[in-house]
């Protein structure tokens, strides 16, 4: 079956949805490809990437139940930055011919009224605003993207064009069609305004840069990123506020797009500290960034932003070493990524491996002290271990009595003989923590010291005789 | 007012050393050690340990990684007071060698708050990890815990660690769990394996055999040497092992065994 064809097929007569051997009887010639739905659908988003080169809000469009063929941008405000409406529509589909793309482009009042336009029309369009509903009148019915059913019903009743359906009573439409024609009539003659939606959420904050000669040296780059960390500073600075994400977008003049993002562990705006992350994350780039021909836009935004007031430095300083701390923080996390450089905290459970959880350093949560009081004991020997074997690794163990502290066990292959044991401390699994599951076995854990004076952090699963017959042994952890 | 001719003879040794490199930061080195609070480890080190150095430390063998990790920990605990530091583990080590685990640190005498944790996939990672927080003085120590031996870790790179550490005054240990010993700007070598702990029965605070293979302290006579010490979480210091064994002989003889009472 055909799903998609070009206009020398369309002008021998080929239709969508028609079979493969029914086109090839009209046209032996027939050029034929297997439609691959995943690579259409990536094109389609790219080229939307691409357009954000005109706006930052793009949405995609498509038929009923369709794949997206299409592309919808909210221009207001947008168009002077290129010498007009006009100039822009000009510019976008001269750029999208030059990659070897076949499209057609139309400006109007409402998103839908536009799609429409394009779809249906072969040239370049632009509807001045308010007369949507007269230029629509000569679109066809097709053009309301209905059901095929609904549209040859239309066709018996010789209801042809927009304008056939637009100066008919509604009432006998809605009750035969549904109201469903109504609104998308409503819609595509610019009288109802759906918004549109866009693929990615609209920054607060964005500064561009466009230039007429696309830059590709690493300088340049760098120099416009840095102009564009101050231009965002200004902005940031007016509210009040500072930017917690960042995103550096490369608009490539044959297509292509970049997109950079950082995070950072606090507000910030300071437009050196921007570039000097940025200049991080270019560096370590895997993929390095490819000017090609050169970059034509090169946009930044502050997706995440939050209340940033003044620095104001403690009398001891210390705020310097909280600043230099932050400030490696979100170094590493650049480098790294921001999960990779984590805090330690305390979890309120007595399951081993429970009792800690790494969370990424910049999320702010500032690790307490506090939090680890319960394992504070200056006297005793250390109780835990400070090396976590996570998971628990299996050992062949050796016990006098099969509930009693291990003789010698075996673990990756080195044999051990236990010289001093202590334990057993039971930890019970938390039954109130699970609901509808198997309780795993009690542990108990015993801290034992080899001949050598390793000392390792052993446990048995499974009470013997009451949970089991045959309890398995396990290192759990290290001690120094 | 007479002053003691000591005292004159010191005064003319910090002069002499402000002449020669010309900072007065240089003035008073003893302050950039960190005893560990073993009288002859001290001794051998010239007082103490580097604070603008990096320092080795291996395990004797593959059993020992604890005992090593042990005594790197020690040592931070000692180096990094009440600072923040950071522990650059290879995502591998973790694997191999256990994951840093917040009860037993405190266990240890050492805040978990104060880490934190870095956890780079690759060597290189780990090594710019390592510099980037070298450069930062807000840093009490930074622990780097390589996978075997890296070939980026080579002269060239030890040499950029140890300037940098020299120039911020922030310690680097360099844990490493096997392989060849580092070839380079080291100010000391250890060799570390676990040492019986004290008591017959009872599992007791952590003992460590030490081997100093390097020693290119300031102030020391080079010389290595070997010692066994124990880690007081408590107080928060490396003890002879000695003192302990003589002093809970003689105030509580009896009670040292127990189980032949």
């Amino acid at each position: 079956m055909i799903v998609a064809l070009d206009r020398h097929a369309l002008a021998v007569g080929l239709a969508k949805g028609m079979t493969l051997a029914t086109a090839r009887a009209l046209c032996p010639a027939l050029d034929v490809a297997e439609s691959d739905t995943l690579a259409d659908r990536q094109l389609v988003e790219h080229i939307a990437s691409w357009m954000e080169r005109y706006t930052p809000c793009v949405g995609l469009i498509a038929s009923d139940g369709a794949p997206p063929d299409g592309v919808t941008l909210d221009i207001t405000g947008a168009a002077h930055l290129l010498g007009g409406e006009e100039s822009l529509l000009a510019d976008c589909l001269t750029r999208l011919r030059a990659q070897g793309f076949e499209a057609t482009a139309a400006i109007a009042g409402t998103a839908e009224c536009a799609a429409a336009f394009a779809r249906f029309k072969d040239e370049m369009i632009i509807i001045p605003r308010g007369t949507e509903p007269q230029a629509a009148a000569a679109l066809p019915i097709a053009a309301l993207d209905l059901s095929s059913s609904d549209v040859i019903a239309l066709a018996r009743l010789g209801l042809k064009t927009i304008d056939d359906l637009a100066s008919r009573p509604r009432a006998p439409l809605a009750a035969r069609f549904g109201h469903d024609l109504l609104a998308r009539l409503d819609r595509v003659r610019g009288v109802v305004e759906t918004p549109i939606t866009p693929r990615r959420f609209i920054p607060a904050f964005i500064t561009e840069r466009r230039f007429a000669e696309p830059i590709g040296h690493e300088d340049d780059i760098h120099r416009t990123i840095l102009t564009l960390a101050a231009d965002l500073a200004r902005l940031l600075e007016k509210q009040g506020q500072g930017g917690r994400r960042f995103e550096l977008a490369f608009f490539r003049a044959d297509g292509a797009m970049r997109r950079l993002g950082i995070e950072t562990a606090r507000p910030l705006r300071d437009p050196k500290t921007v570039m000097r992350l940025f200049r991080d994350r270019l560096n370590t780039l895997a993929d390095p960034l490819d000017p090609g021909f050169g970059f034509d836009v090169i946009r930044l935004s502050v997706p995440v932003a939050e209340i940033l007031d003044a620095h104001e430095p403690d009398f001891d300083g210390r705020t310097d070493f909280a600043e230099d701390l932050a400030a490696l923080i979100e170094k590493l996390g650049v480098r790294l990524h921001p999960s990779r450089v984590m805090r330690l905290h305390a979890e309120d459970t007595h399951l081993p491996e429970r009792t800690m959880r790494y969370l990424p350093a910049q999320d702010g949560n500032a690790a307490l002290a506090a939090e680890w009081d319960l394992w504070s004991d200056a006297d005793l020997p250390p109780l835990r271990p400070i090396r976590l074997i996570d998971p628990p690794e299996p050992v062949e163990v050796i016990a006098e009595v099969p509930d009693g502290p291990p003789i010698r066990f075996r673990w990756r292959r080195v044999f051990h003989v236990v010289v001093k044991a202590e334990g057993p401390e039971r930890l019970a699994p938390e039954w109130w923590r699970m609901t509808g599951q198997a309780l795993p076995p009690t542990r108990d854990y015993y801290r034992v010291e080899n001949e050598q004076g390793a000392r390792f952090w052993l446990f048995r699963g499974g009470l013997y005789e009451r949970e089991t017959n045959d309890p398995r042994w396990f290192v759990h952890g290290l001690f120094g | 007012m007479p002053i003691a001719s000591s005292d004159l003879q010191s005064l003319r040794q910090s002069i002499a050393k402000i002449g020669r490199d010309g900072s007065a930061r240089q003035m008073d080195p003893v302050s950039k050690k960190m005893p560990t609070g073993h009288p002859a480890i001290d001794q051998a080190l010239g007082g103490g340990l580097a604070r603008d150095a990096l320092h080795e430390v291996a395990p004797q063998s593959p059993s020992d990684l604890a005992a090593a990790t042990g005594f790197a920990l020690g040592l931070i605990g000692r180096l990094a007071q009440k600072r923040d530091w950071v522990w650059i583990g290879e995502e591998m080590t973790r694997h191999e060698g256990g994951q840093a685990y917040g009860p037993g640190l405190k266990n240890f005498g050492l805040d978990p708050a104060r880490l934190l944790l870095v956890a780079p996939r690759v060597a290189e990672d780990g090594l710019k990890a390592a510099e980037d927080a070298l450069r930062c003085a807000a840093l009490g120590a930074v622990l780097l815990e390589p996978w075997g031996l890296p070939k980026q870790l080579d002269l060239v790179a030890l040499r950029r660690l140890a300037l940098a550490a020299e120039e911020n005054t922030v310690p680097l240990i360099v844990l490493r769990h096997g392989g060849q010993s580092l070839a380079g700007s080291l100010r000391t070598r250890w060799r570390v394996a676990a040492a019986p702990s004290y008591g017959r029965e009872s599992v007791g605070h952590p003992r460590f055999a030490l081997t100093l293979l390097l020693n290119r302290q300031a102030g020391a006579q080079g010389a290595g040497g070997s010692w066994t010490t124990e880690w007081s979480h408590g107080e928060r210091l490396f003890r002879p092992t000695d003192s302990v064994d003589h002093l809970s002989a003689s105030t509580n003889g009896p009670a040292e065994t127990p189980d032949a009472a």
